[in-house]
This record gives structure tokens, C-alpha cells and sequence, in this order.
């Protein structure tokens, strides 16, 4: 009992140091314990990524859960290339895109849904009007591809070169995109 | 307020406001996932989208493997077919197998001579012209082909006529440049043939080249006088030999065959060295055999010198007494008004205007010497020809190639003319009136007069001139 004991604690060990390569792997082989550890490791990551697709807050929520089932019922056909972050932004982009085309059905929504008057309901959980402000900015006024880069630098805390590894785009693109989609929300900021 | 703070906001206050937004807002879904979901296979998700580009691309890689082998094989099996096959046969007979770019696949002997031609000779690969070359010396250096009379035989077989008739035209033009080269003389019999199974019997059973055997059996089919008993009688004889032969008996050649220029002044003037006999004796020969060259699809070519006055020769200048010999030749369009000579010049001057693309001439005596020509000038209706150790007093025979006239095929020319005799101004006025009549073929009927400095020759001269106007030919 005691050895199984120290087996689980050191498997326990174990898991913080893998990477979410290792960690995957082992997702695919059905441990949800790693599961766990994948979800921790990159949760913060990809809501950012959903949210700079999605725009919409409740959406992404939704779609997160959706991606990380996703991801525990499609691991095993991961196929190692060193960048779990990729495949996993792939589930989230097609799921997003999927959302999209369900809206389409429904209705359309636009981006005046989110900065209208029903914003503050659509942020509430957000607590510092800036902060909301500049979220609700940056999900306006920048171009999809802008909103990725900027929101998984400043959000996720990604560094340019995994971003650029992650959504395969060279490291420069990754930064000018980066920089210019900042001189764009200084702007308008400072224009509001 | 909020207003204010955003317009002094820079960029690490914008990073720092989208984090701290985020934060706010990033959910925990962990729970709501169910892990009970049991995990789908490998195979089943991605894998069959992957395996399906795989198949894919397997299939073409398997489809361009198979188009490469096609081609390859194709380009490989019509490289390695045989197109045509090329035969010469001199004795030595050799049949060359080309394919489609006319390049030796075999190159095999006919006859024990064949053989000893093609020792130590590796034709395969080799190109066509290089091994016509090649044979032709060959047959200089072992003897067969010499200063005297020659004949070949160019056999081409082929499905396609057309390629037949160039590949025939290509192999008889380098046949005649390396002769030329080679400074030698031949008649060349070309024919194009089908693959014909009693005629490959009759090769088998002479054993003979395919191309004799059939040139044999047209030569046999189309002459009354001759029937398939002949055939052993001619079929060991050589090409040389059968040339005699067809031109002594003036038999017609298969009208698939074709007798390229210097058969025509072969047969012609092997003609007037056998026929030495009296003009009214030619004259009845002419009439006779004249329907049946006409049947025979063949060339009639009659030429009659009948009076000729030949002044005593003396001396053995030549000087520029010329000697003047009209001829009127009738080709089939071409007519030659007169043909002059002086100092080693032939005029020839045509009634008819003529055209010139590689002109030829050679030039031949009684006893079917050849003297050393060359065609100096020519015009619409002119040439000169410059010709080198003639003797005075002596009739001589010219044959122009590469003129045509001025619409229609290119066809040979034949004119006769007289040298001054020597030493003596009494030549000057030497005139002779002559009909030639020729086609592409072959003589069915030739006279040739040396007449005698009498009186009957003048009244036997009218003879011959009606008789040489029915001698017509048709081709």
C-alpha cells in the first residue's frame, strides 16, 4: 500500500514537471490526472485564444469546455510534433468557427452586441471598468489575427516566439502584427 | 473618469488592463468536463482523414509510377520495334532493321558475300546514313563495286508508304553520295515493298534476299517473255548482272521500280555497245517492243543517230573546230533545240525552258567510258558542260540530272553530240539530227545507230525518226 502510496504521490511529482507534450500523451492514454494538469497548464491560454476568436465572453466559456472535451476524446490522434499548443488551437478555431456558423442560423451578431448597452451584462464579471474598456476595445477594433497575437502575449503571458510557433506564422510577422495592433488600440484609446 | 485614464494609457497599462480583464473573465470548466467520455481510437478521428490523404497520395504516386512505365515502356518498345527494313544487295545482300528513328537494330547478311561485308562490322544503334556509308565502302573495299558497271538494289519495306518513299529517297541519296565519294558509278534500282509471304517462299527458297526475290518477281510479271522458270536462272546472278541482263534483253522494270539517273545512261549506253547492228534492223525493234513499254508502264528511251558525217581523222588536236550535233530530244516536257561542243564545252540548248535544282551530268562514249564532267552554267534554257578528254571525231551522250521543266517533276535529259574531228575544218558543219525519248524508268527498246558515211543512212534516218515518234512512253 505504501509503495502504491509513494507511487501516486511520485507520478503526483511527476506531472508538474512534464511538459504539456508528455502530458498529452498521457491524456491519450485516458490519465486524467494529466488531463487535470493539461487544463491548469494552458486553461488561461486557450480562453484567450477562444475569446480573440469568439469575442463574446459566455461564448468562449462554453466553447472552452467544449475544446478541452475535445481534447480529451481526440488525444490519442495527436500526433507528436513538439507543439500541443498548435494542435489544441486548431480544436478551438474549428469549434469556434463551428459556433459561427450555428449564430448565422440563429442571428447575426454583431460586435454592437458587445459594446452596447447590454456590455456590462456581457462583462460583468469583469471588475475594473478599464480594464473592461480596453478588452471591449481590443475585441472591436483589432482584426482577428491581431486579437490572437495580442491577447495571448498580454493575457496568456505567451512569449512572441511560442505564439508565432503555435499559430505557425514566422517570429516577425508575430511581432509586427503585435506591434501594430497595440499602436492601433493606443490610438483609439486615446481618441475615446 | 474612466475616460481620462484610458487617453493616458500606454501600452504596459493596456497589457496589463487586457490581463487583468481576462483574469476576471476566465472560467473553470474543469469540472463540467466529462471524463467519462470515453476517448475515441486513433483510427477513428484524424487517422482516417490522414490515411485517406495517404491513400491518396499512395494512389498517385502509384498512378504516376504506372504513366512512367507506360511511356517508358512505350518510348523503349518503339525504340526497340523494327519500322523498316532496308535492303541492299549488290551480291552482297544485307538487310538493314532500323526503327522509327532509323536506327540499326540488326544488321544482318543475306549471302555468304553479306557476311564478309558486315565482318567485324557492329551496326546496331548506329545511324541509318552511317550504315549505308558503311556497307557501301565496305563493298568498294572488298571489291564488289568498282570502276567498272554497278548496280544496287535498295529494297525499302514499310507499312506506311510515305515512309517507305523517304526512307528510300534518304537510303539512294546516301548510296549516291558515297559513291560520288568514292568516285563510282552504279545503277541504282530502288523499290518499296510489302511483306508478301509467297515472296518471302520465293527468298527462302533461292535463297535470296527478300528485295531480289521481289524485284525478281516484278521483273518477271511485268515481261511476257519471261516466267517464274527464269527465275533460277536469274536469281544467283548479281545486281550487276541482272542490270546486263534487263538491258540487254530490254525488259522492263516493275513499275514500282525506280532506276535513279545513272541507270539511265547505263542501260542506254550498254545499249549502244551491244546493239551494233543495221538501222532498219533497230528501226522494226522500235515498233515492236513500243506498246509494249507503253504496257510495262515504263520508260521507252529511243535514240537514233542516223546520218553523221564523219570526216577523215587525221590528227590528234583538238582544236576549236566545232562540231555541231542537233539534237532534238523529247523528254516528256523537255525538248532540246541543239547541242553544241567546242573545246571541251558542251552547250546545251533547250527549246523548252527548263528549271535547275542540283544539276548532274554525266558523259559517256560509244563504249560506255565515262569522262570526267561538270555542269559549268545553266539557265532557262541553257546549260554548259564542261567535259575533259573526249577524242575528235567520236559521238558521245550526256545525261542531265536534277532538271525539271518549268512545271512539273524533275526528270533526267538525254542529248547526244559529236566531237569535231580533229585537224581538219571540214567538221564544222557536221550535223546530226537525233530523237531521244525518255522516262523515269527503264529502256524497253533502244537503238543506237553508228551509221555508216553512206547515202542509204540518210534515206534509213527518215525510218528511224517515224518510228521514234511512235515510241512514246508513259509512266
Amino acid at each position: 500500500m505504501l509503495f502504491m502510496g509513494l507511487m501516486s504521490f511520485g507520478g503526483a511529482e511527476d506531472y508538474s514537471l512534464l511538459s504539456d507534450e508528455a502530458l498529452l500523451k498521457k491524456v491519450a492514454e485516458g490519465d486524467q490526472e494529466a488531463f487535470q494538469r493539461l487544463y491548469q497548464n494552458t486553461d488561461r491560454t486557450m480562453y484567450s485564444f477562444i475569446l480573440s476568436i469568439i469575442k463574446h465572453p459566455q461564448d468562449a466559456e462554453e466553447i472552452l469546455q467544449e475544446v478541452y472535451l475535445k481534447i480529451w476524446t481526440s488525444a490519442k490522434s495527436y500526433k507528436s510534433q513538439g507543439k500541443p499548443l498548435a494542435w489544441m488551437f486548431t480544436i478551438a478555431r474549428n469549434l469556434c468557427y463551428m459556433k459561427f456558423r450555428e449564430q448565422k442560423h440563429d442571428s447575426d451578431i454583431t460586435l454592437e452586441d458587445l459594446s452596447g448597452t447590454e456590455t456590462g451584462e456581457v462583462c460583468s464579471e469583469i471588475e475594473m471598468a478599464a480594464d473592461k474598456m480596453v478588452l471591449l476595445a481590443a475585441l472591436s477594433i483589432l482584426k482577428e489575427e491581431e486579437r490572437e497575437i495580442v491577447l495571448l502575449h498580454t493575457s496568456a503571458g505567451m512569449k512572441h516566439r511560442e505564439i508565432a510557433a503555435s499559430l505557425k506564422i514566422p517570429l516577425a510577422t508575430a511581432l509586427s502584427r503585435y506591434n501594430r495592433a497595440m499602436k492601433k488600440l493606443e490610438n483609439y484609446l486615446r481618441e475615446e | 473618469m474612466a475616460l481620462d485614464k484610458h487617453k493616458q494609457l500606454n501600452r504596459k497599462q493596456i497589457e496589463a488592463c487586457l490581463k487583468s480583464a481576462t483574469d476576471d473573465l476566465i472560467p473553470n470548466v474543469l469540472d463540467r468536463i466529462d471524463l467519462s467520455t470515453s476517448q475515441i481510437g486513433e483510427t477513428s478521428v484524424s487517422k482516417p482523414v490522414f490515411l485517406k490523404r495517404q491513400r491518396v497520395i499512395a494512389g498517385l504516386i502509384a498512378a504516376c509510377f504506372c504513366m512512367i512505365m507506360l511511356a517508358g515502356g512505350t518510348y523503349s518498345y518503339q525504340n526497340s520495334r523494327v519500322d523498316s527494313v532496308i535492303g541492299i544487295d549488290v551480291n552482297p545482300s544485307v538487310e538493314l532493321s532500323v526503327n522509327k528513328k532509323n536506327r540499326v537494330l540488326k544488321a544482318e547478311a543475306v549471302n555468304q558475300d553479306g557476311m564478309t561485308i558486315l565482318k567485324d562490322m557492329d551496326m546496331e544503334g548506329v545511324d541509318l546514313n552511317v550504315a549505308v556509308n558503311a556497307i557501301i565502302g565496305s563493298m568498294v573495299t572488298h571489291g564488289f563495286l568498282d570502276d567498272l558497271d554497278n548496280a544496287i538494289l535498295v529494297t525499302v519495306s514499310n507499312d506506311s508508304i510515305k515512309k517507305a518513299s523517304n526512307l528510300r529517297s534518304a537510303v539512294v541519296t546516301d548510296i549516291r553520295t558515297t559513291l560520288e565519294e568514292k568516285r563510282l558509278k552504279a545503277v541504282v534500282y530502288d523499290q518499296q515493298v510489302i511483306e508478301e509471304d509467297d515472296v518471302k517462299q520465293l527468298a527462302q527458297e533461292y535463297n535470296i534476299s527478300y528485295g531480289k526475290a521481289y524485284f525478281l518477281k516484278e521483273l518477271i510479271a511485268q515481261n511476257s517473255s519471261l516466267s517464274m522458270e527464269d527465275m533460277e536462272e536469274l536469281a544467283p546472278l548479281t545486281m550487276e548482272e541482272i542490270a546486263k541482263v534487263i538491258t540487254e534483253r530490254s525488259y522492263a522494270v516493275g513499275a514500282k521500280t525506280k532506276v535513279s539517273e545513272e541507270t539511265l545512261e547505263e542501260t542506254r549506253t550498254s545499249i549502244q555497245t551491244t546493239e551494233e547492228s543495221t538501222t532498219k534492223k533497230e528501226t522494226e525493234s522500235v515498233t515492236e517492243t513500243t506498246p509494249e513499254s507503253t504496257s510495262a508502264e515504263t520508260q521507252s528511251q529511243v535514240h537514233t543517230e542516223p546520218s553523221s558525217t564523219q570526216p577523215p581523222a587525221t590528227s590528234g588536236e583538238t582544236t576549236a573546230a566545232a562540231t555541231t550535233s542537233e539534237d532534238v530530244v523529247s523528254s516528256e516536257k523537255i525538248k532540246i533545240d541543239y547541242v553544241d561542243y567546242e573545246n571541251g564545252i558542251v552547250m546545251v540548248h533547250f527549246k523548252t525552258r527548263v528549271k535547275w535544282k542540283n544539276p548532274t551530268v554525266s558523259v559517256k562514249d560509244g563504249d560506255n567510258n565515262t569522262y570526267s564532267s561538270k555542269i559549268e552554267d545553266t539557265d532557262s534554257d541553257y546549260c554548259e558542260i564542261s567535259v575533259t578528254g573526249l577524242e575528235g571525231g567520236r559521238e558521245y551522250t550526256f545525261v542531265l540530272g536534277g532538271i525539271s521543266p518549268k512545271s512539273g517533276k524533275q526528270t533526267t535529259v538525254k542529248g547526244v553530240f559529236e566531237t569535231p574531228v580533229i585537224g581538219n575544218g571540214e567538221a564544222d558543219d557536221t550535223e546530226t539530227e537525233e530523237t531521244t525519248e525518255q522516262e523515269v524508268t527503264k529502256p524497253s527498246e533502244t537503238t543506237t545507230t553508228k551509221a555508216p558515211e553512206t547515202d542509204t543512212t540518210v534515206a534509213e534516218k527518215k525510218n528511224t525518226e517515224s518510228a521514234n515518234q511512235e515510241g512514246h512512253s508513259v509512266q
